[in-house]
Parts: structure tokens; C-alpha cells; sequence
């Protein structure tokens, strides 16, 4: 996902103003990136929870591992705490 | 590279007709069955789309349900969780305060909405354990190319649906793009 992209995902999540977001299959749509942006942006962390799956268990993720966790079940489900198991 | 894959994929032919022609299979109504956690151990609810069965379709993955989205609604569904109304905002930073929060009573917003089963499997966890007090269900749903997003506007005025009849306020199926927005209640 390009600039551009995330930009207008930033102001979609702006304008929605949502508690939760949810992504499946994030890996395929270069959502991480996004999530990830998303997810230091909010400026009450915490207040705003991000879910997301992806179906495999070895999809190389490891460049935002900070915080986030890992299910054992082969996709990751997380928090605005990386706390979602 | 997922341009690349599109173009590798649909270049390989999937069945071939009378004359020869590759011909794709066309798509079909499918009906999936989530598990909610309050209903009874063999009730489950039931969700129906019109999906592709081919894995690129028109040049997007979109028009079919994937198995990340199974499996995201159903952890939701087992976990919906309910909003802590005495979570004061110096609890805020305390990890069991957050535990309990997922779906219910909540604004969702979803990436990549697909023909919709996730959205539609939250609205369904929403409307299954609503309390008094509870904000009025809403959801928005996005994507990025047209077509999924006909798809999903269409999958969610099936007359099968299962949310008909209840009041669910989607607000919107939008376009990540060009930022359009519509709001629809499902009633």
C-alpha cells in the first residue's frame, strides 16, 4: 500500500471514527502497514482496538513485531495492546 | 507483485467449454454458519452470499470469501464481549479493562470488507447480545475496487438474509478511493 493509500485510510478511520477495526487477510491487501500506522497514531491507545487475521502462520510479519502478538492457531488476532490472543 | 499474481492467475485456464474457451465457473450462493456464543450449543446463524468460486474473478481476489475472514468471525463469535461501563478512564491503561471489548455496542469499521462475511458475522454478533444503552449498531464496510463493493452492497439485501428485520445501520459501504459514502438500514 502506497502513501496515497494509507493517507485515505487515515481519513476513512477519521471520519468513521470507529472502536473497532477489522481486517482479514490483511497480509494480501498490505494492510499491515496501515494497521500498524494506525494503531501509534490514535491518540489514546487503548481506546480504539484493531483485530485482524491472516491465514497462514508463517507469513513474514516479523517487520512490526513489536508489541504485537502471535496466536498459536497460525493468524494473530491483536489489540490496540498487541494483547488479543 | 499482487498485479503480477492476478495476471499469472487468470491467464491459467479453469474448465473449458464446448468450443474449447476457458470458461470460468459462474458464481454462487453460499451459505456459511457462524456460532454465537449466547445461543443454544446447535443454533447457529446462518449467512448466504453470492461469491465467486474462482480464486481471481474480474481481476480481484475480492469476490470470495477467504479463510482469514472465518476465522476472525469466528473468534469474534465466540468472544463478543461487552462493553465496561465502569472502566474509568484511569483504568484505561489496565489490560483486563480492554479484555472484554470487541465487538458489541461498538462503531466497526472494516478494511477490505470483501462480499461482506465479516461484516455481516459482526452485525449478527452485535445483534445477538445487545443490552439498554447500547449505541445503535453500526458498521461501516470499505473497499477498493467497484465491483467487490457491488457485491457486497447486493450480498447485503439478499431476501435470505438473517439480519432482515432487525434495524442494523450500516453506515456506509465506501470506497477507500474515491471516499464514497452511503448509509443503509437493513430493516
Amino acid at each position: 500500500m502506497d502513501a496515497d493509500g494509507i493517507s485515505s485510510i487515515r481519513g476513512l478511520v477519521s471520519e468513521a471514527d470507529p472502536d473497532v477495526i477489522l481486517g482479514a487477510d490483511i497480509v494480501r491487501f498490505s494492510f499491515r502497514y496501515c494497521f500498524h500506522e494506525l494503531r501509534i497514531d490514535h491518540p489514546e491507545p487503548g481506546l480504539r482496538s484493531v483485530y485482524y487475521s491472516a491465514p497462514h502462520r508463517h507469513h513474514p510479519l516479523s517487520d512490526f513485531d513489536d508489541g504485537f502478538d502471535r496466536a498459536a492457531s497460525g493468524f494473530r488476532r491483536v489489540g490496540s495492546h498487541g494483547e488479543e490472543t | 507483485m499482487y498485479d503480477r499474481l492476478v495476471e499469472l492467475v487468470q491467464s491459467t485456464p479453469s474448465s473449458q467449454s464446448l468450443t474449447g474457451t476457458s470458461v470460468p465457473p459462474s458464481p454462487s450462493y453460499v451459505t456459511y454458519y457462524l456460532r454465537l456464543r449466547s445461543r443454544a450449543p446447535n443454533a447457529l446463524h446462518r449467512i448466504t452470499l453470492l461469491e465467486s468460486r474462482t480464486t481471481i474473478e474480474q481481476g480481484t481476489t475480492g469476490l470470495k470469501t477467504w479463510p482469514a475472514a472465518h476465522a476472525l468471525a469466528e473468534w469474534l463469535g465466540k468472544h463478543p464481549g461487552r462493553p465496561q461501563p465502569l472502566c474509568s478512564p484511569n483504568q484505561q491503561s489496565d489490560m483486563s479493562c480492554h479484555l472484554t471489548e470487541r465487538v458489541v455496542g461498538k462503531r466497526i469499521l472494516e478494511l477490505g470488507s470483501g462480499v461482506g462475511y465479516l461484516g455481516l458475522a459482526a452485525a449478527a454478533i452485535q445483534l445477538d447480545t445487545p443490552a439498554e444503552g447500547d449505541p445503535e449498531p453500526s458498521i461501516w464496510l470499505t473497499d477498493v475496487n467497484s465491483v467487490v463493493l457491488s457485491r457486497c452492497r447486493d450480498n447485503l439485501s439478499l431476501p435470505c438474509s438473517t439480519l432482515r428485520g432487525f434495524l442494523v445501520n450500516f453506515n456506509g459501504v465506501t470506497d477507500w478511493q474515491t471516499r464514497r459514502t452511503g448509509t443503509t438500514a437493513y430493516t
